[in-house]
């Protein structure tokens, strides 16, 4: 998804550009052999092409003396010679170049990925998905084209040199007219990357409109369709493409100018050459062929200088897309092992908050479109995130070991923030987490994870089989293991109704599965990694009654004796627990069992009667 | 009855033959625009070469009078001239072909859209969306790279062949004409052959990529379960594997450029020319000059032709993705709708039947198998079922967002089949299971089915889905955003937001997906009260959990692997059917209710 590459987003760089040179070289080094021989093979290049003209400048000269038929042969022998050396040297410059640049690619990718996977969940949460990838996919390649503006600049520099040093041996005069290809070059560079960086951002977010725009309604089809509202969507896509339009013309205008000026600046060069090349030549002071190797190397002069000006601006994209690939690499997840965490000793399966205060950083949007703006506020409401709002306040209680624990509260109350805790994908702010009287931070992640599992609020299914999926946690898990779990819990009926049963590919998160399917096969998969301590977030919302009762009956068959949480909104999903916590506003209001709960007439007891309430009881009942 | 925004009637843009016709309508969209862009190239070829021959010509006035000459001082006021032609009709040809290239692209993606747009769901199913979006922007970029770049530089480099080979003509003699002509021709024809070579490796390169990004972006959606299923490991070795196999890729690639063969070619015919040219001069055939002008002609052409081998590449992308573009806009529905030549009178507030209705996605199974049963006018219907019994998918056959695969469903006694879908959805609203909104203000999302809403319909229907009581909070209330850059909202807000929707486009017939919300118990009241304003006086299905709605409502539908178990209102339900009972008993409180009825 390279609807966000942001080629030209340098002006938020944080380090300085020697710094991230040196995390270049860190991955080069390894290829420092190669690079040695690509800077040797350059001076060959940089020879032959340099030494061609002038030899048929020797030619010409030689023609008009009259030359013998032996020194033409040779003249043509060497020039197809200097000619082959320098296709050569090309060649071997690109082959090496080619190892080097994608196995450095593959390395700083690979570890790129790597170090997402493990940062932190806050960063995950605040950036989207498509922009992580992006990270890794898009900047990644873009430092190659900055590892390329490295090799090109190297021999263009030898190349310009060169030319140079021909010019001005032939006469002050041919050196100082190629002079002008630097003012030229400068002023071409300094009109893209200022006004052509402008337009080029506007190009791009409005391309990012248009994708963004594009997107949503294709996965909205079924509205548009159900509303008839297809003539809307078609004309609000038509009025983002004609402003992309619009914009491209302008950047085309620009960018067409410049090939075109290039042009006519080297040919009044060349006319500048010929005429002092007159001048001189009635002074005696040059011979024909030298002037037209001053026509031919002004002109040469100008590619080198031209392409280095533009290599600067490339160079500036890469090192941006370096930089954002270094605060990759270098982050330090706040939430990992610490030196000495320990494997978790399970006793049990005693969880308890201790005091444990948490809020969610700041959210701050990562501007997609470059142009950025004034991130959004956000709102206050049940689901609204503001900065460092204080999610959970001091929240205590006890999860006794082997007992069924429940959580309940309105809409926001921060139970799955809870649940979240209790994985680690957070700290506390302050307090702290306790498994068998061990603090979560203390123990390895692995442990950590062995022991405890979770199924969460939203559905998340990979693409690939049934089967896969049921086993994703568990992949050594025997088939027979998976047909198990799946009858205990209800699954196995409409997994056996697929196309292709087990082996149904699934697409794109499921999305030819019911919702209560895909929740489903969530809870088969937790349950088949078989974890001692289990967490429920509203794992059965999207079930019926009768199916929610097998999977009640399936957790009380595997789960009995072992530590579960579940959060529920519906009554009667958690009317057989040990202890109900209950919830409010980020606080823990009250702990105890149903009776105990209901004697205290607090919050408890109001949220147990609006339930009845809306269903209504009371007014069929009294019917 | 009533107008429901604009009657969209299906696609109306202009279709092709082939992916090539797609391609190639390029050449026909704006013609004279095309041709002045072609003139101003052939013209510009022209003036690119003149400096070549121009300095030949002075260096041999130089050489042969031994001064600078009025004659002299022409010829360099020539090339300057020649070159500020160049500048002003190359600027002139190039931007208006840049215009026509972008125009290209910015067309071809809208017919695309609209063309994707009005296939049935069965194509969306079908095809990943995302796959759809990067076709929709990468590959019809891609499609405008063959026309521009690609396309105009080959053309441009034909005509540059043409004019050289002459110019070498006029200048030394036939035979090095031809010699020069049949040495690009040579170039052209390794070129090609060299781009066939690299053409499967590029193709391969681009599902890499493809399969690299999806993969990640995939685990990055999922971190949460990779992460605390210990999957972290298994993630990175697989990704790892990917990367490495896109590398070695890029490698074969990379070094496909090296030892370029047609450069090959044209370094032997510069060779070749220049020691030919010297011979002669030297046996007085020609004069010198004629070596300034050949070596000079032979470098402006290989400049043009530098970018060739890219060119046949981009060309050859462009094409394959036209191909694959137009197979999408081309998808032959297997489910046609029929051919509807009369809209007839219907009567929407009529009984609705269906009769013998089977239904498959499209994948050897069916997903409701042979129902049958007569909705009486005005009532409220209740659907319950287990997970993937058929409920949405009864509801979705409703808005004729699919046909039935047998069978029909007939409202007043008229098949849905001989009413266009349009005029079905004017009459059939749906709340969607999994509420879908559209990036933007809310107050557009309320007003989606009717654009023409005035603020205070808007804020009537806000209120009666009780989605007032939380827009009031926002910050901006029905102008807040929502959506990628705006405020998230929960299930429940999404919910009443798609229901304050339904009600503005105030159907006849109106289906509710709410089969079991994950809502706190002060939400799903409010819910509830929506869904009573929303449902009264009109036909109501509802795909639903609430005790409350199925001891009130008219027929129940008890459905179980798409086929219907139990039928009847709850009291019929609770005696005849052992199914219902069991279901209804583990119904969140039914136990109260019993009890309470008892008491
Ligand atoms: N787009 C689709 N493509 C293929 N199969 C589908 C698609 N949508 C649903 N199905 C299948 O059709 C069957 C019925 O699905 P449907 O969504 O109607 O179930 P449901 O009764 O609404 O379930 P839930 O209560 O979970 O929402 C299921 O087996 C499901 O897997
Ligand atoms: N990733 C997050 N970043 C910022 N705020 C969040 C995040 N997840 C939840 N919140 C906020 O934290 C509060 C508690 O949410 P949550 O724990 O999901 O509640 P519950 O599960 O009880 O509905 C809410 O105000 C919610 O908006
Ligand atoms: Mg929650
Ligand atoms: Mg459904």
């Amino acid at each position: 998804m390279s609807r966000h590459s942001s080629l030209f987003a340098d002006k938020t760089r944080t380090r300085k550009s020697s710094e991230l040179l040196r995390v270049l070289w860190r991955y080069l080094s390894k290829f420092k052999y190669s690079v040695a021989l690509v800077a040797f093979l350059t001076l060959f290049y940089t020879a032959a092409v340099t030494y061609q003209p002038i030899i048929v400048q020797d030619a010409i000269n030689l023609l008009i003396d009259n030359a013998t038929f032996d020194t033409i042969t040779l003249l043509v022998v060497f020039y197809l010679g200097l000619a082959v050396l320098g296709w050569v040297t090309q060649s071997l410059v690109t082959w090496v170049m080619a190892s080097v640049q994608n196995e450095l690619v593959h390395d700083l990718r690979s570890d790129t990925f790597e170090k997402l996977v493990e940062a932190d969940f806050s960063y995950h949460s605040q950036i989207q998905s498509g922009n992580i990838t992006s990270r890794v996919v898009n900047d990644t390649q873009e430092i190659t084209t900055g590892l390329n503006v490295f090799t090109t600049s190297v021999t263009n520099l030898l190349v310009a040199f060169a030319t140079l040093g021909v010019l001005f041996s032939i006469s002050y005069w041919f050196g100082l007219i190629s002079l002008l290809a630097i003012p030229t070059a400068m002023v071409i560079t300094t009109v893209i990357s200022s006004k052509g960086k402008v337009r080029m951002l506007k190009v791009r977010s409005s391309m990012g409109r248009v994708s963004g725009k594009l997107a949503e309604n294709l996965s909205g089809v079924s509205i548009a369709k159900s509303f008839n509202q297809e003539e809307r969507t078609s004309s609000e896509i038509r009025k983002l493409n004609n402003e992309t339009y619009e914009y491209f013309k302008q950047l085309g205008a620009m960018m067409t100018m410049i090939f075109p000026s290039i042009t006519l600046v080297s040919m009044i060069m060349i006319a500048l050459v010929v005429y002092s090349g007159g001048m001189l030549y009635e002074q005696g002071l040059v011979t024909i062929g030298a002037i037209y190797l001053g026509t031919v190397m002004v002109r040469r002069f100008l590619s080198p200088i031209l392409a280095l000006s533009n290599n600067i601006t490339n160079l500036q994209a890469s090192l941006a897309a370096l930089d954002r690939v270094t605060d990759i690499l270098y982050s330090r997840p706040a939430v990992g092992n610490s030196p000495d965490a320990k494997p978790l000793e399970f006793k049990g399966g005693k969880v308890e908050l201790v005091d444990v205060t948490f809020s969610y950083k700041t959210r701050k949007i990562e501007s997609p479109g470059m142009m950025g703006g004034a991130p959004h506020m956000k709102s206050k409401g049940e689901n609204g995130k503001i900065e460092n709002v204080q999610v959970l306040k001091r929240v205590s209680f006890k999860i006794p070991a082997g007992k069924k624990t429940a959580l309940i509260g309105h809409t926001g109350a921060g139970k799955s923030t809870v649940t979240k805790l209790l994985l680690r994908f957070y700290d506390p702010s302050s307090g702290s987490v306790l498994i068998d009287g061990q603090d979560l931070r203390d123990i390895t992640l692995e442990s950590l994870y062995d022991t405890v599992s979770l199924v969460s609020q939203e559905p998340y299914l990979f693409v690939g089989t049934v089967m896969d999926n049921i086993r994703y946690g568990r992949p050594d898990a025997t088939d027979e293991e998976v047909y198990e779990i799946a009858s205990m819990v209800g699954a196995d009926e409409f997994i056996d109704a697929l196309p292709d049963g087990y082996q149904t590919q699934l697409t794109e998160s499921g999305k030819s599965l019911s919702a209560g399917q895909r929740q489903m096969i969530t809870i088969a998969r937790t349950m088949l990694k078989n974890p001692k301590i289990l967490i429920l977030d509203e794992a059965t919302s999207r079930l019926d009654a009768y199916t929610e009762s097998l999977v009640q009956l399936a957790q009380q068959k595997l789960f009995d004796g072992r530590t579960t949480l579940v959060i529920a909104h519906r009554l009667s999903t958690i009317r057989d627990v040990d202890q109900i916590v209950v919830m409010d506003d980020g606080e823990a209001v009250e702990v105890g069992t149903h009776d105990e709960l209901m004697a205290l007439n607090g919050k408890y007891t109001e949220l147990y009667q609006t339930y009845y309430a809306h269903q209504g009881i009371e007014a069929i009942a009294s019917d | 009855m009533k107008t429901l925004g604009v009657e969209y009637q299906g696609y109306d843009g202009p279709s092709y033959s082939s992916g090539t016709t797609l391609f190639l309508s390029f050449f026909t969209r704006k013609v004279p625009t095309l041709i002045f862009a072609i003139m101003t190239m052939i013209l510009s070829s022209f003036f690119a070469m003149l400096p070549a021959v121009l300095v030949g010509t002075a260096l041999d006035e130089l050489l042969v009078q031994g001064e600078v000459t009025s004659r002299f001082m022409l010829i360099i006021f020539a090339i300057v001239l020649s070159g500020a032609l160049f500048y002003v009709i190359s600027f002139l040809g190039l931007y208006t072909y840049v215009t026509l290239g972008f125009s290209f692209e910015r067309d071809i993606r809208q017919e695309y859209f609209d063309r994707i747009q009005t296939h049935s769901l069965t194509f969306h199913d079908e095809n990943n969306s995302s796959k759809l979006l990067s076709m929709g922007m990468t590959e019809i970029s891609q499609m405008r790279q063959g026309v521009m770049p690609a396309l105009r530089q080959i053309m441009n480099n034909i005509f540059s062949v043409l004019i050289i080979t002459v110019t070498i003509y006029l200048t030394t003699d036939i035979y090095k004409a031809v010699v020069a002509f049949i040495g690009f021709v040579l170039y052209y024809i390794l070129a090609i052959f060299q781009a066939r070579r690299i053409i499967p490796i590029r193709t391969e390169l681009a599902n890499t990529v493809g399969v690299m990004t999806e993969e990640s972006q995939e685990i990055f959606k999922g971190i949460e379960v990779v992460r605390s299923m210990r999957a972290s490991l298994r993630e990175i070795m697989r990704f790892r594997n990917t990367s490495e196999q896109y590398s070695n890729l890029g490698k074969t690639e990379g070094r496909m450029a090296a030892f370029y063969l047609p450069n090959v070619a044209i370094l032997i015919l510069t060779s070749l020319l220049f020691g030919w040219t010297l011979y002669d001069v030297s046996n007085g055939l020609l004069e010198v000059s004629a070596v300034i002008q050949v070596l000079g002609l032979l470098i402006t052409l290989q400049l043009t032709s530098m970018m060739m081998p890219q060119m046949f590449l981009l060309l050859n992308a462009a094409l394959t993705n036209s191909n694959r573009i137009w197979e999408k806009m081309n998808w032959v529905d297997p489910y046609p709708d029929p051919v509807i030549s009369e809209i007839p009178d219907i009567d929407w507030e009529g009984d609705l039947e269906f009769r013998d209705v089977w239904f498959s996605y499209n994948n050897g199974r069916y997903a409701l198998k042979n129902l049958n049963f007569t909705i009486p006018s005005g009532s409220k219907v209740a659907v319950i079922g287990g997970p993937g019994s058929g409920k949405s998918t009864l509801l979705k056959l409703l808005l004729q967002l699919y046909l039935p695969s047998k069978g029909e469903i007939l409202i007043s006694g008229v098949p849905f089949k001989n009413i266009p879908p349009h005029i079905v959805r004017q009459h059939v609203s749906r709340v969607e299971q999994e509420v879908f909104l559209f990036s933007g203000k809310i107050r557009d999302n309320i007003s989606f089915a009717k654009p023409s809403a005035t603020y205070e319909e808007i804020l009537q229907a806000a209120v009666a889905a009780q989605a007032m009581e939380f827009i009031s909070d926002l910050p901006e209330g029905l102008d807040t955003l929502i959506g990628e850059r705006g405020v998230d909202l929960s299930g429940g807000q999404r919910q009443r937001l798609a229901i304050a929707r339904a009600i503005l486009a105030d159907p006849d017939i109106l289906l509710l997906d709410d089969s079991a919300s994950a809502l706190d118990s002060k939400t799903e009241e409010l819910l509830r009260k929506a869904l009573d304003n929303l449902s009264k006086d009109r036909m109501t299905i509802t795909v639903t959990q609430r005790l409350n709605t199925l001891v009130k409502a008219d027929l129940i539908i008890l459905l179980k692997r798409g086929e219907i178990i139990a039928i009847g209102t709850h009291e019929k339900l609770l005696e005849t059917s052992t199914e219902y009972q069991k279901i209804f008993e583990l119904l969140p409180e039914s136990e109260q209710l019993i009890k309470g009825g008892v008491s």
